[in-house]
């Protein structure tokens, strides 16, 4: 009976039921803390997308789901696929950014870890230098760099892919580069961190049982950089589906984004409920893809 | 030196086996390295293992210096020597894990100087064992099959083969970290030997099992090799190891191969005051030649070998120092015992003028006796330093 209700905590003897109003102790400024800041205005949010917008932008309280209705295409006109056209391309856009600076973010930790150490933290300052300043002027700061008379633009006149005397904005390699330099440092920072500890044996006991390149990466990089590499997909990936500003400023109204879409009904449309609606989606499709990469980031695994 | 060492080992091996053999390994250690082309050098070199005159540095610390060493095909060869020594250093140029800055290295007469280390027939177990934490142990083991694309059902009859060498059934789908220390070492030890290598190379792998278990694993491996056959190189710093386990041991100090040859050649002939000591206990005299003997602090003592300096030392081991009961004719001493230790099968007697000597218990010793000992002349070593 007794027995039962004691139990060995790190070597500390204790009762059950000690331990798990310790524990809620300490957990309850977390639970607090994400109570008033992310399930209260979250659920407000699901509130309000069941809502309508009144003739001058204000809510009404008449419950319908016709705003998710509206989100996939069906409008007063009709069925239309804009709006999934948008949501797709911020999938899209998403994972082209996460994937491009994850295969960046490799070499350059590799480059960082193999410098000797006080030379690192040098390194490790300029990936975050950018970061001193805000992303509107950053975003703007490609405007200069992208402009016809800079190298790149005129590269691209040589090469024959872009018109003379037109800046390389807007353009959907624009985003791109945009974003990709937006998060690049967030894959890059945590995958550092798991390069920088990990076990250089495997590699080797990999190389010495005959492993290809590409295997000695599977089986002994690849499962000691995941951790980082998920930590690091989740915070490029999720605010990167939600990212207005880069588009905006370097897409142009053509390239449209689920974050240009949902600040626009916040702002110019005055339309909250629709806005509430996309947002829901946007969590949905976040949850959704982070559940595809974790399964698939498993398969990978063995052999 | 290394080629001193090597001389003197064979001539001591001359007697002990067969001397067809004998002579191919001299014409293989000596010959090569001075370059003469007969045909016993090219029979002996396309198999087994040589190591010409390798040496590495790692900025200052000269970890390895002008190292050469024959091992042939099957054999049991141990480097010994204290920590730092270059031990691993030397396993890690084998197994290509490290860029010799000069020598070659030559498998079955190939030079594998510059292969990587996935292109060599040579496995390793890591002192560390390095296994995948996210494979299980059959996935493990499986690697370098896998790797090299062999047929799946082959794999599966193999990776079972080498489980079951190791005692490691019903184990197959647990992960490393499911295992004790002793079965992440066998994992480890099943893991390279699947892959049936030219050598197989044991750096340290019984440092984290505990006295008993390492006396256990020691047993296994040398039963192990000898039914496979394979060639096993091992790294400790443990002398008892090194004698329990191999066919011949190379004591190294400093980056070099101080002197090699079977463990009773080591241990009954040391060359130098270093491997005298390294490898359990010596008392040194250290004396000055007079004639065919040596004069000492124990008076003129006399030696069967011949005497290379003018003054040095000579070594004999506690355990071949004999006990009279009156003055023996040759080399006789007496001593007074300052100190008895008891050792179960044996006692050892601390004498004055710090000796030891190591003797069953048939007798009664006590504490401020004086004894008659001897050093008998063969057994008295005569060091080179
Ligand atoms: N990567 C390295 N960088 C710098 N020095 C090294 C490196 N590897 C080894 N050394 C040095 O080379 C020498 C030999 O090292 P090694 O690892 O071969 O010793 P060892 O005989 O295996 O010792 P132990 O028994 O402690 O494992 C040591 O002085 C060590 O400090
Ligand atoms: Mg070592």
């Amino acid at each position: 009976m007794i027995r039962n209700r004691l139990t060995v905590w790190y070597g500390e003897l204790v009762l059950r039921k000690q331990l798990a109003r310790r524990g809620s102790a300490f957990l309850s400024p977390g639970i607090l803390w994400l109570l008033a800041l992310l399930v209260l205005p979250g659920l407000v949010l699901v509130v309000v997308s069941f809502t309508e917008r009144g003739a001058y932008g204000q809510i009404e309280w008449l419950f319908s789901v016709d705003n998710y209705k509206r989100l996939i295409g069906f409008g007063m006109l009709g069925w239309s696929a804009d709006n999934l056209a948008i949501i797709w391309r911020s999938i899209w856009v998403a994972f082209v950014t996460t994937l491009i600076a994850i295969l960046l973010s490799y070499p350059i930790s590799f480059f960082i870890v193999n410098r000797p150490p006080r030379q690192r933290f040098l390194w490790l300052t300029v990936l975050i230098v950018p970061f001193w300043t805000n992303m509107v002027i950053r975003a703007y700061a490609w405007f200069l760099i992208l402009a016809p008379e800079m190298p790149l633009a005129k590269l691209a006149v040589y090469l024959g892919i872009h018109p003379a005397n037109t800046p390389l904005y807007p353009s959907s390699f624009a985003v791109y580069l945009g974003m990709v330099s937006m998060f690049l440092p967030f894959v890059t920072l945590p995958l550092y961190s798991s390069i920088e500890r990990m076990d250089w044996s495997l590699v080797e006991a990999a190389q010495d049982l005959y492993a290809s390149r590409v295997r000695v990466f599977m089986q002994a990089i690849f499962p000691q950089t995941k951790p980082g590499l998920t930590a690091g997909v989740i915070l490029t990936f999720v605010p990167a589906m939600g990212m207005f500003v880069v588009p905006d400023l370097l897409g142009g109204s053509k390239f449209m984004l689920v974050g240009n879409l949902i600040q626009q009904q916040f702002g110019s449309s005055r339309d909250w409920p629709f806005g509430a609606a996309i947002s829901m989606g946007l969590v949905v499709l976040t949850m959704i893809s982070l559940q595809i990469y974790r399964k698939k980031s498993k398969e990978i695994e063995p052999i | 030196m290394t080629i001193e060492a090597i001389k003197t080992g064979l001539s001591i091996r001359d007697i002990s086996k067969s001397s067809d053999e004998v002579n191919a390994s001299i014409d293989t250690s000596i010959e090569s390295q001075s370059g003469v082309d007969d045909n016993m050098t090219i029979e002996a070199t396309k198999t087994g293992l040589s190591i010409c005159e390798v040496s590495k540095s790692f900025g200052e610390v000269k970890a390895l210096i002008n190292t050469s060493l024959e091992i042939k095909p099957g054999e049991f060869f141990t480097l010994l020597g204290p920590s730092g020594c270059g031990k691993t250093t030397l396993m890690r140029i084998i197994a290509g894990l490290e860029l010799a800055d000069t020598g070659t290295v030559l498998l079955s007469g190939k030079d594998i100087s510059r292969l990587p280390a996935n292109k060599r027939h040579v496995n390793t177990v890591f002192q560390s064992y390095a296994l995948f934490p996210h494979l299980t142990v059959f996935e493990n083991v499986a690697f370098g099959l896998r790797s090299r694309k062999v047929h799946k059902d082959e794999i599966n009859q193999r990776v079972t083969e080498a489980l079951t060498m190791v005692d490691l059934t019903g184990m197959a789908d647990r992960l490393p970290q499911q295992m004790s220390g002793g079965q992440q070492q066998r994992v480890a030890l099943s893991r390279a030997l699947v892959n049936q290598p030219e050598v197989l190379l044991l750096d340290e792998p019984m440092s984290a099992l505990d006295a008993k278990l390492r006396t256990q694993v020691q047993v296994e491996l040398k039963r192990l090799h000898q039914r496979l056959g394979q060639t096993f190189i091992l790294v400790t710093h443990d002398q008892d190891e090194a004698l329990v386990v191999s066919d011949r041991i190379a004591v190294m100090n400093h980056g070099e191969i101080i002197q090699h040859g079977t463990p009773k050649e080591v241990y009954e002939r040391p060359t130098c005051r270093f491997v005298a000591e390294f490898l359990g206990a010596a008392n040194l005299i250290s004396g000055i030649r007079a004639g065919n003997g040596v004069e000492t602090e124990f008076g003129a003592l006399q030696v069967v070998k011949e005497i290379p300096w003018q003054k040095g030392t000579l070594a004999i081991r506690p355990e071949r120092v004999s006990i009279h009961d009156n003055q023996p004719e040759v080399n006789g001493v007496k001593a007074r015992i300052l100190d008895v230790i008891y050792l179960g099968s044996n006692v050892e007697l601390l004498l004055d003028r710090g000796f030891r000597v190591r003797t069953d218990t048939h007798r009664l010793f006590t504490q401020g006796e004086e004894i008659w000992l001897s050093f008998p002349p063969e057994r008295l070593v005569v060091l080179n330093d």
